[in-house]
């Protein structure tokens, strides 16, 4: 049995722009925040549209690195490292004060190939020969002697950039690990934090997640799964019987937690309790879109976990919102919705906040649990966007004006598009 | 309560062979799987050195299986081949259970790139996504870049019908100890019964091996030949690359008992600690590593005077040996004379994120054995590296009552499980 831990500290780097409350207000005005999608690098008729971070929040992340580091990042972590420094500065907390060795550090991150490729551009395109064909032998010799290539490539190729630049930068000393599974990866770093937290083993615990699918090789994997719709998608519509097909996006999240009696003792605000997320490996094909084997039973599966490692189980009533996942892939939100019908009654309030930034990678799950903390403080759960005629329509969608109501509980629930579904809950602090 | 946690099944693909017995037995007689080694097509690349699978052997004794003509990486053949071999070890009863109760922890690297998919990525002014998108189809399917760098957890997890946890651990050389650490903590804390824990990697292609040579990592050597990996050596001198998969299969005490599993050894502890120091670098007094191992020990309930052996990351590279050094002096102060120290990569190479699941494998026979492998190569002690590396060409023979196991990555991550003989 865990006891929940507090949330005390949000960061936030999204197509919103900087902060929580920039993307809890587009939520609530019922208004995404996507742009078309237009990539330096990138162009697609298939995809019009994307979760883009502004330009005016990446330079204020990149800025938020120390000038030694930058050549060692990516963007996805630099967007980390400035979340993480929004988080400590909500929590208010005397940074200074927590010895480097109980900082813990937990990250989940996307894949990234854009800076594999960039890295080698110029050597790559000084070795093609004649026949079109690559020379490796130039190849190498202009890599290596020619300084054709990035001599940091491997590290920023490296699947935990982000926790390194944020150890470094933020100096945390203490447990730290990444894990890199797509979607999953944010619930991942969550889970372990909660438990070295509950552990003793920090005193702090950063769980940051970053992610981005600007990237050629992703984008065409998930357009050849059909996830992305047969033809271009103008809005994401989550649970709405018009989706066609997910809308992507990027962006970074940090959560600062703390045992409870600590953040109580030190007069620390409370956004909410963090319960042990409950998960279940559904482990969906990655090559074919259907279901896989044990996928009827995969939210159950993990509400099963979630509750059973509580202390005081936080189940549900009237006064639990659901943040849903809503990929606005028919397929995947009608077993969700399916799901749904088969775990909550109609009195629960299920909302989705996916049409607004887009699916984000590994930082999606943590993303809702950050707006579930408004939910509770604010007492609104805003309406899904753009939810018109919703499948499973017995279900209490949250549609139209924002739901004015005491919750006390919030469910953050999550597929993704491998079939890891995960359920966590935040509730009120007393 | 907490569950303690038994290892019952080991596998592995190694340079020293295509299983355990071939592994501990290599590095038991000191036997190096190090040798000539160039990236397909490119003679002259300085990297001489390598400790590559017999792909022709694997080949052979894999391409009946019913995966072989799934597109995968390299690394995850091995990986998925490692993983079958421990689950046959630790008995097919093992999967008779509640699959919702066995999940899969798995660290592993950078993704393998083959060249000709980076020609594909190019215009003839610079990298033309646009082109690369619509060509996706021509890229190798086996190539890193159409396959998630989580494959290898989820073949694995869809090879045996696992529905636990499956997670994938990124965190270079210290991918496969976090993944085995974590692992064992899942089953302590009664949240599975059982995990399918370890690493695959293999960095052994021109774009990776460039990486690492323009960060200065592996040896470019030509005094030593084939022994140039000389570990706490005066004239060690980078590090050398391998590649291969290891896995294992850690049980609670509950479930092992209950199936009546052989038990190899008892995995007692887990730490881990951030450098903050250098993305590049470790830090010069081994800070995190000596908070990686404290908390292994503090983990485990264990003393420094518990622990007859340690199994070393020791990578060859002039920076980490001297600082791992001086860890182990600040962690067991007048102990650490004391201790059995080895270094597998004299013998195995470094295989870089899947490094610590052959080293802990190693860990757990010489616990069982009481055989601690050799340091290989090392002739000229080095006088910052002042501790018993176990040096010459035999395993020693010695009771190892409880043994630590280190693997530190780049960007300052450490981890380190510690290994109890079974009762």
């Amino acid at each position: 049995m865990l006891d929940a831990v507090a949330l005390t500290g949000i960061g936030v780097v999204a197509p919103t722009g900087l902060g929580l409350d920039a993307l809890w207000q587009r939520w609530l005005s019922g208004r995404d925040a996507l742009s078309p999608f237009a990539q330096p690098q990138l162009r697609s008729r298939r995809i019009a549209r994307y979760g883009q971070v502004p330009n005016e929040a990446r330079v204020a992340a990149r800025e938020a690195v120390p000038y030694k580091l930058r050549r060692f990042g990516t963007e996805p972590a630099f967007w980390a490292v400035h979340a993480v420094g929004e988080a400590i500065g909500d929590a208010a907390m005397d940074w200074d004060g927590v010895p480097e060795e109980r900082r813990g550090l937990f990250s989940g991150q996307g894949d990234y190939t854009s800076p594999n490729f960039g890295s080698l551009q110029r050597a790559v395109s000084q070795a093609k020969g004649r026949d079109g064909a690559l020379d490796l032998v130039l190849l190498a010799q202009e890599a290596l002697n020619r300084r054709g290539a990035d001599p940091s490539m491997s590290i920023k190729g490296l699947a935990n950039n982000a926790l390194a630049l944020a150890s470094l930068t933020w100096r945390c000393r203490g447990v730290g690990v990444a894990f890199v599974q797509n979607e999953a990866a944010g619930i991942a770093a969550l889970r372990q934090a909660l438990f070295e937290l509950q552990q003793g083993r920090c005193d702090v615990a950063v769980v940051l997640a970053t992610g981005s699918y600007a990237e050629a090789l992703t984008l065409a994997e998930l357009l050849r799964r059909g996830l992305l719709g047969e033809q271009a998608v103008a809005a994401l519509q989550s649970f709405d019987e018009a989706a066609s097909g997910a809308v992507l996006g990027e962006g970074a999240v940090a959560l600062l937690l703390e045992r409870r009696q600590d953040a109580v003792a030190r007069g620390a605000r409370i956004h909410g309790l963090v319960h042990a997320p409950g998960s279940y490996a559904g482990v969906r094909s990655q090559i074919e879109l259907g279901l896989g084997e044990h996928e009827d039973q995969g939210y159950q599966g993990a509400f099963n976990e979630a509750v059973g490692a509580a202390e005081q189980p936080p189940w549900y009533g009237p006064a639990t919102a659901v943040l849903a996942d809503g990929r606005g892939v028919p397929a995947l939100d009608a077993h969700e919705a399916q799901s749904l019908a088969r775990v909550f009654d109609t009195e629960v309030a299920i909302s989705c906040p996916r049409p607004v930034t887009g699916v984000i990678p590994a930082a999606g799950a943590l993303l809702d649990l950050a707006l579930a903390s408004r939910v509770l403080a604010d007492g609104l759960l805003p309406a899904v966007p753009g939810l018109i005629r919703p499948i499973e329509p017995q279900l209490g969608w949250a549609r139209g004006e924002a739901a004015l109501r005491r919750f006390e509980q919030a469910w953050c629930l999550q597929q993704g598009f491998s079939g890891f579904y995960s359920a966590v809950a935040l509730t009120r602090a007393a | 309560m907490s569950e303690r946690v038994f290892v019952t099944g080991l596998g592995a693909v190694t340079g020293l062979g295509l299983d355990v017995a071939a592994l501990w037995q290599g590095l038991c007689q000191g036997r190096s799987a190090i040798r000539r080694w160039q990236p397909e097509g490119v003679s002259d690349f300085p990297v001489r050195y390598a400790a590559p699978v017999d792909w022709n052997a694997f080949q052979c004794a894999y391409r009946s299986a019913f995966w072989w003509q799934t597109p995968m990486e390299r690394r995850s053949r091995f990986g998925l081949a490692a993983a079958e071999q421990a689950v046959n070890d630790a008995g097919l009863t093992l999967l008779a259970g509640d699959e919702r109760r066995l999940g899969v922890a798995i660290g592993s690297g950078a993704p393998e790139r083959d060249p000709s998919d980076l020609l594909l990525a190019l215009g003839s002014d610079g990298p033309d996504w646009q082109r690369l998108y619509r060509r996706f189809a021509e890229l190798n399917p086996n190539s890193g870049l159409v396959n998630g760098n989580d494959q290898l957890a989820t073949l694995i997890a869809r090879r045996f019908d696992l529905a636990g946890p499956v997670l994938h651990f990124s965190t270079p050389c210290a991918g496969a100890a976090h993944a085995i650490g974590h692992g064992f903590r899942m089953i302590r804390r009664g949240e599975v019964d059982a995990m399918v824990v370890g690493g695959a990697d293999s960095v052994l292609n021109l774009p990776t091996m460039i990486g690492l040579l323009l960060l200065g990592a592996p040896s470019i050597a030509e005094k030593y030949g084939d022994t140039l990996c000389r570990p706490f050596d005066r004239d060690r001198s980078g590090l050398v690359a391998a590649e291969g998969g290891a896995v294992l299969v850690l049980e609670s005490e509950r479930s092992a008992l209950e199936r009546g599993a052989r038990v190899y050894a008892e995995i007692v502890g887990f730490g881990s600690a951030m450098d903050a120091y250098c993305i590049t670098a470790p830090h010069p007094e081994g800070r995190g590593a000596a908070l990686a191992m404290q908390r292994a020990l503090r983990d485990a309930q264990l003393t420094p005077d518990d622990i007859d052996h340690i199994n070393a990351h020791g990578t060859s590279t002039p920076l980490n040996d001297p600082a791992e050094t001086l860890a182990i002096r600040q962690v067991f102060g007048d102990c650490a004379g004391r201790i059995a120290i080895s270094s597998n990569k004299s013998m195995l190479g470094h295989l870089i994120a899947a490094a610590g699941a052959p080293e802990c494998i190693a860990t757990v026979l010489a616990v069982r054995d009481g055989r601690v492998p050799p340091t290989l190569n090392l002739s000229q002690p080095d006088e910052t590296c002042d501790l018993d590396y176990v040096p010459g060409s035999s395993a020693r023979a010695m009771p190892v009552r409880a043994a630590l196991c280190n693997s530190f990555g780049f960007g300052g991550l450490n981890a380190c499980i510690a290994v109890q003989r079974h009762a």
